[in-house]
C-alpha cells in the first residue's frame, strides 16, 4: 500500500469542534468548528460545513459557511457555495460568481506585512489590593472629608424677614 | 411573420435596473422606464482621472498607468483594475484585481478576483448577501 505523502486532518460531517483547531500540513473541515483554526498549509472547509472561528492558514478554500476572521498568508479561494461573514487578510483572493462574502478586505503584501490585531481578551485574577504607585509620584495626600454636623431646625421655625409679619390676609 | 435580430445586446439600467434590449452598434440609449440617459462604452482609464463618478453600463478598464480618484465606480458588465483606484467600486460582474492594481474604498459586486501581489482596502459586498 503506497504511503501518503501528507497526513490529511479530516474533520468529518457530523463533527463538531469547540476550541482551538491546530494542523500541519493539509485539513479538510466537513463538520463545525467554533473557535479558532490555526495551520501551515492549505485548509478546505467543504460544502455543508458551518465554522464559527478565526481562521489562519497558507491557504484556504471556502466551500461551506464561515464567520469569523480568515488570514491566508498565500490564497483564499471562495467557491460559488461559499458564505463568508469577515474580515479576511490574504496575498491573493478569488472569489467565485455565487459566493457571498461580507467583510472588510485586505489583500496584498502590505496587508500581510501588517495584519491586523487580533482581538483577545486577558481574563486575569482580580487584584487584592491596589497597586502601589510608583516612587515618583510621591505619596498620595488624601484629606479626609468628614461633613459638618448640621443642625436640626425645629419644625416652627420662621425665617427672620417672617418675624415681622403678624395677623391674618 | 416578426422575426428577432440576432445581434442584440441586453443591457441593465444602472439607475433603476430594467433590463433593455438594443441594437450591439448603439453607444448609448434612453431607459424606456426611467427616461434617463445611459452610457454603454466601455471606459477605459489609462490616464489620471478624478471626478465625482464613471458609470457605464458596459465595463471599465483601469489599466497599469491609470489612477481613478472618484466617489464611484459603476459598472455593470465589470471592472478591470491595473492600476490605482481610490474610489466606491461597484459592479454586476467580476471586479478583477490584477497583480499591479490597487483598489482603496468599498466594493459590491457579483465576484471578486485579485492575483497575487494586488492591493485591496476597503470593506467587501461580494455575492448577493440576502441569499
Amino acid at each position: 500500500m503506497p504511503e501518503r505523502e501528507t497526513t490529511a486532518t479530516i474533520i468529518g460531517p457530523g463533527t463538531k469542534i469547540k476550541g482551538e483547531l491546530a494542523f500541519e500540513g493539509s485539513a479538510r473541515i466537513l463538520g463545525g468548528v467554533d473557535g479558532q483554526i490555526n495551520g501551515t498549509g492549505e485548509l478546505t472547509i467543504g460544502s455543508g460545513a458551518v465554522c464559527q472561528a478565526a481562521i489562519e492558514a497558507d491557504t484556504v478554500v471556502i466551500d461551506g459557511t464561515v464567520e469569523g476572521d480568515v488570514v491566508a498568508r498565500q490564497r483564499l479561494t471562495l467557491s460559488s457555495k461559499a458564505t463568508l461573514k469577515g474580515d479576511i487578510t490574504a496575498a491573493a483572493v478569488a472569489v467565485a460568481e455565487g459566493a457571498t462574502f461580507i467583510g472588510h478586505c485586505r489583500v496584498g503584501p502590505e496587508a500581510l506585512a501588517n495584519p491586523p490585531a487580533r482581538t483577545t481578551t486577558t481574563i486575569e485574577p482580580k487584584a487584592k489590593s491596589r497597586a502601589q504607585a510608583p516612587e515618583w509620584a510621591g505619596e498620595k495626600k488624601t484629606t479626609d472629608w468628614t461633613p459638618t454636623p448640621t443642625t436640626a431646625i425645629p419644625e416652627n421655625a420662621k425665617p427672620t424677614w417672617m418675624a415681622g409679619l403678624t395677623g391674618s390676609a | 411573420m416578426f422575426q428577432q435580430k440576432s445581434e442584440q445586446r441586453i443591457a441593465e439600467c444602472y439607475h433603476c435596473g430594467h433590463r433593455i434590449a438594443m441594437s450591439m452598434a448603439a453607444r448609448s440609449v434612453t431607459c424606456p422606464r426611467c427616461y434617463r440617459g445611459l452610457v454603454l462604452d466601455d471606459l477605459i482609464v489609462r490616464d489620471s482621472v478624478s471626478g465625482a463618478k464613471l458609470i457605464t453600463c458596459g465595463r471599465v478598464v483601469v489599466e497599469r498607468k491609470g489612477r481613478a480618484v472618484t466617489r464611484h465606480i459603476n459598472a455593470r458588465d465589470g471592472v478591470e483594475i491595473e492600476g490605482e483606484v481610490e474610489a466606491q467600486v461597484s459592479s454586476g460582474g467580476v471586479v478583477h484585481v490584477g497583480s499591479r492594481g490597487c483598489v482603496r474604498g468599498d466594493i459590491a459586486a457579483a465576484s471578486l478576483v485579485a492575483d497575487t501581489g494586488a492591493v485591496i482596502d476597503g470593506f467587501c459586498r461580494i455575492g448577493n448577501p440576502q441569499a
